[in-house]
């Protein structure tokens, strides 16, 4: 039964919109003070801008029910499906004022890619950024790759009743610790030993390069933020191109492999069980689909012949596969040159990485490991069912923390989002063959997008036409959640319509 | 959640942290030399 909304879930809605956005507001003081700190004035003054009209708009729809303190599911769906726009208009407000943006779509387009930690930019000049809009764009993957609403819950800005809620409307399945606020909170725990871990080793590299100590350690934050959180953003127009550093290259990978694993793995591998890392079902997948792909990859760009077998070609192939898959899009191909550097098989290796994902609860995209192991094991399970006598009762078991019997309802939910990523990647595709790029590229873009990747074979710029620009927001507004906050927001929009439609009569 | 009860609940994470490190540098090695062989048998 479709229950309507009322006004008092309305005003609900908008209250804890308006807490998640203070959380935005209280975010942008780290560029803030960053600007102040380098003397960058200009860019200080846009987040003091961006700072008031977040903290404007936030109070204002505070004040919708002053006495809200829980939300119920359906509540937390809608919210959760709108802070992700709201927020991201938000966060677009000082970007828009950095002068490297054409428009507002296009600072909107940077923003929904680094919450969705997509990585996709239509940045103008992005090497003569000031560092702190860089630090800004990227503190968005950071924020977006733990979570909007997990930030919220950790820093207390939402609880009560409504947080659990929350959580998992924002596309997250496992509570890790009985408390979710704990749950949260390890969630940070997990992201700063990684980064601080990442960011030293990538500065040694960095240094030992010859870019001096600032810079240095800008850079190697920004690049090991970005990988964590499989986001994709540089401070370079190059990406990782530009450090031409095999270490770098391989720590940015070590990252992304960890920030691709589901956060309940990392908990059990924290509290001393190694063995899950071999054992779980999403790592399996994981492993077997990378070493796949990578070899198909091989086989297809040694084929095609412009990359010369060696270390140059292992390092290339690699690099994307693991970039693709853990739905990163740190590249270290200038996005022209692709079809000119790995053909049609390489760019299929990476088109089918980068719709395949990460891990469930992590900070990747794409349709997850645990899915496409389940649809594996259910594939068997039917072979196997149709193989053995009538009266045999024929089960799958998986281990995934603990061992499981493979359920229907984990089949059809599964098939569910598998159906709807390949919906949206299609439907992105054909939009864009629409507008008259070629069936590979459109397809290629289109699910960089939808899977929350990043990588661009060079469609994504600020000259594309605006609505492949609308068209690649929406599609990683909606695959960062995983359809169905987005589903149960358009599902209230339309039941509230003849609502609005009789009280006007 | 204060330092010391991610300690009291995780008191093997730098063990686990390691371990994982190491898993996943050694999964590159082998997907390096993947990458490495079946590349010489596409130039074949």
């Amino acid at each position: 039964m479709w229950v309507t909304p009322t006004s008092s879930d309305l005003r609900t809605v908008l209250h804890f919109l308006g807490m998640l956005l203070m959380g935005i507001a209280a975010a942008m003081l780290v560029p803030l003070v960053l600007a102040l700190v380098l003397a960058e004035w200009a860019p200080a003054l846009d987040y003091v801008i961006g700072i008031g009209v977040t903290l404007f708009f936030a109070s204002t729809l505070m004040l919708a029910d002053v006495r809200a303190d829980s939300l119920n599911r359906r509540q937390a769906l809608v919210v959760t499906a709108l802070v992700w726009i709201v927020g991201a208009s938000a966060a677009a407000v000082p970007l828009l004022f950095s002068q490297n943006y054409i428009h507002f779509i296009d600072a909107l387009f940077d923003s929904m890619s680094g919450l969705a930690t997509a990585g996709l930019t239509v940045v103008f000049d992005l090497d003569h950024m000031a560092w702190s809009h860089s630090m800004w764009r990227h503190l968005l993957h950071l924020i977006g790759g733990q979570g909007i609403v997990v930030a919220a819950i950790s820093f207390a800005v939402a609880r009560g009743g409504g947080a659990f809620a929350l959580y998992q409307a924002e596309g997250r399945e496992e509570r890790i610790l009985p408390n979710v606020q704990h749950t949260a909170r390890f969630i940070w725990f997990v992201t700063a030993v990684y980064v601080t871990l990442g960011t030293v080793a990538l500065a040694i590299a960095m240094l030992l390069d010859g870019i001096s100590l600032g810079p240095a350690l800008l850079n190697a934050f920004f690049i090991c933020v970005a990988a964590f959180d499989t986001g994709g953003f540089a401070p370079h127009s190059q990406s990782l191109l530009y450090y031409h550093s095999w270490f770098v290259e391989a720590v940015s990978m070590v990252l992304m492999l960890a920030g691709t694993m589901n956060f309940a793995l990392q908990a059990d591998v924290w509290r001393g069980d190694v063995k899950e890392m071999i054992t779980n079902i999403e790592t399996r997948t994981l492993a077997i689909n990378m070493l796949i792909l990578t070899a198909f990859a091989s086989v297809g760009i040694a084929l095609f012949g412009v990359l010369d077998t060696g270390g140059e070609f292992v390092r290339k192939v690699m690099f994307h596969i693991v970039s693709a898959h853990t739905g990163t899009g740190h590249q270290t191909i200038y996005a022209p040159q692709w079809s000119l550097t790995l053909g049609s098989a390489g760019i299929a290796a990476v088109i089918l990485a980068m719709g395949a994902g990460g891990a469930v609860s992590s900070t990747a995209g794409g349709i997850k490991a645990l899915r496409i192991g389940a649809i594996v094991k259910a594939i068997s399970l039917s072979i196997r069912k149709a193989l053995s006598p009538d009266s045999a009762v024929v089960k799958s078991r998986y281990h995934h923390i603990t061992d499981k019997t493979l359920t229907d309802q984990l089949i059809s939910s599964s098939m569910t989002v598998f159906i709807l990523y390949m919906v949206t990647y299609i439907t992105g595709a054909l939009v864009g063959m629409a507008y008259g790029y070629s069936a590979g590229d459109a397809l290629f873009e289109s699910t960089s997008a939808a899977g929350g990747v990043g990588l661009t074979i060079g469609i994504t710029s600020p000259f594309m036409p605006t609505g492949m620009k609308w068209l690649y927001i929406i599609q990683m507004w909606a695959g960062r959640l995983e359809f169905l906050a987005l589903m149960a927001l358009v599902a209230v929009v339309i039941i509230s319509i003849p609502r609005v439609v009789r009280k006007k009569r | 959640m204060k330092n010391r009860s991610i300690d009291k609940q995780f008191p093997h994470w730098a063990k686990g942290l390691t371990a994982q490190i190491a898993l996943f540098v050694s999964f590159l090695l082998v997907l390096s030399l993947t990458a490495a062989v079946f590349g010489l048998l596409g130039q074949r």
